[in-house]
């Protein structure tokens, strides 16, 4: 009887702790969420008094990012050097300009093909502080929200996800020199 | 010409001039912040390379007017005497010590420096302003002067004030023996004296080490709030070249009072 109550208090404990045991990071999903999410910037409205509403969908967008996140672009043409925007509020500063700059968004991560079979690849790898450290090649392309040009550009995304799921890093890479226009 | 004529035309050349000792600074476009990178693994400076002052950004600023001195211990004394301030403490029996009238002030706090600027119908500068004004119209470089770095006596005695060595330097720096007299150095492009080295100087703006990113391209103000505030330029005990660079910024608790920080004025056209 004692042996079938120990038992039973084994089972219970495990399940216990499976219980609290965090579902294990997917990149792919992460990584997923960041290309819809930002891909949705431009989905905002105009309200009859003409302000530009953007902060639902930015706001859906920075809540990807861990408090203390850093957020790396390339310089525009009023910069020198790399630019990073440090915790949400920086990201939601640099998200809010890129959602009223840019319109029919489509950033997509690139597939490549082999022996007659296509993926979308997601490499990852786990730091040894935890989290997960997920990389894409992606392809971005947009419109220019002011002079409508419709522009594509090749790049690359280096995420560091925290046990959270929360982004805490990312590189983006954009090839200026690969850049081009999409002609109607 | 008619004598009214006349005196309309004086009238408009005199509110043409600067406020007496202070100095026009153009208004236009500049290039603020770091243009350079430091590989910090051959200079040792830091185990990692601090970039607050990255990305450089264009920046445009409206024309102001800037002390063209540092404000001195006989300036501020007259200040702290009839708005009832403390006199620094380095002043003994609350007096200007004798041959440092033309010095410096320093050991007053960001509150002090921004009262007595006030009393003159001034204002501390923006950090931004503060940028403009050290690179005296030169685009991009390292320093006030160009981009070589200046002088540095350290402690040879012959860096004292009026030393061979001295007379060499661009700036009041790497000097062991505290600071010298306003105006002692070259003056920069646009005619300001002592921008760099001598004592640190207080700006306005709150410091944030993540505000270059998004800055405002006209006229930046600073984070709207924060725990210190920028000072800029470098000091006289200073040896470090990276201090005197017209990018590099520091910062200091504003009530403090340390021996290497003193401040000048600006106000609007």
């Amino acid at each position: 009887m004692s042996r079938a109550v120990a038992a039973l208090c084994v089972l219970v404990s495990l399940s216990f702790l499976h219980a609290q045991a965090p579902p294990p990071l997917d990149p792919e999903k992460l990584v997923d969420q960041w290309f819809i999410r930002i891909n949705t910037l431009d989905d905002w409205y105009i309200s009859y008094d003409g302000k530009e509403e953007t902060d639902a969908v930015v706001d859906r967008f920075v809540d990807l990012y861990d408090s203390d996140a850093f957020h790396q672009v390339g310089p525009n043409e009023n910069q020198i050097g790399p630019v990073v925007f440090h915790g949400r509020d920086g990201i939601k500063k640099w998200a809010t300009d890129f959602a009223k700059k840019h319109v029919q968004l489509a950033y997509r991560v690139d597939f490549i093909t082999r022996n007659e079979k296509s993926a979308q690849l997601t490499y990852s790898i786990k730091p040894a502080w935890g989290g997960i450290g997920a990389a894409v090649e992606f392809t971005a392309v947009y419109t220019d929200r002011q002079d409508r040009r419709r522009i594509i550009v090749p790049g690359s995304a280096f995420f560091l996800f925290n046990d959270a799921g929360k982004i805490q890093r990312l590189r983006l890479y954009m090839l200026k020199d690969e850049t081009a226009l999409i002609e109607p | 010409m008619k004598p009214a004529v006349l005196g309309i035309f004086v009238i408009a050349s005199l509110l043409q001039q600067p406020p007496e000792g202070m100095v026009l600074i153009p208004g236009g476009e500049f290039w603020m912040g770091r243009t350079h990178y430091f590989l910090i693994d051959e200079v040792g400076w830091l185990e990692r390379d601090r970039r607050d002052d990255m990305p450089a950004h264009k920046t445009f600023i409206d024309a102001f007017y800037m002390d063209k001195n540092e404000v001195s211990n006989e300036q501020y004394a007259r200040f702290a005497q009839s708005a009832g301030k403390p006199a620094p403490w380095y002043w003994p029996g609350g007096k200007v010590p004798k041959g440092d009238e033309k010095k410096p002030v320093h050991d007053v706090t960001w509150f002090e420096a921004d009262a007595y600027c006030k009393a003159a119908g001034k204002r501390l500068p923006t950090e931004a302003e503060w940028e403009r004004a050290v690179r005296g119209g030169l685009d991009r470089k390292k320093f006030a002067w160009g981009d070589n770095a200046p002088g540095l006596g350290g402690n040879d005695p012959d860096a004292a004030p009026g030393g061979p060595a001295e007379r060499t330097k661009q700036a009041h720096v790497g000097f062991p023996f505290g600071t010298a007299e306003v105006g002692s150095y070259p003056a920069n492009g646009f005619g300001l004296f002592d921008m760099v080295g001598n004592v640190w100087e207080w700006t306005n703006d709150w410091y944030d080490r993540d505000y270059y990113p998004v800055s405002p391209d006209r006229n930046p103000q600073g984070p709207s709030t924060g725990t210190y505030k920028v000072i800029r330029g470098g000091g006289w005990s200073d040896d470090d070249e990276r201090n005197f660079m017209n990018h590099y910024r520091n910062f200091a608790d504003p009530s403090v009072r340390t021996f290497t920080v003193g401040f000048r004025c600006a106000r609007a056209q």
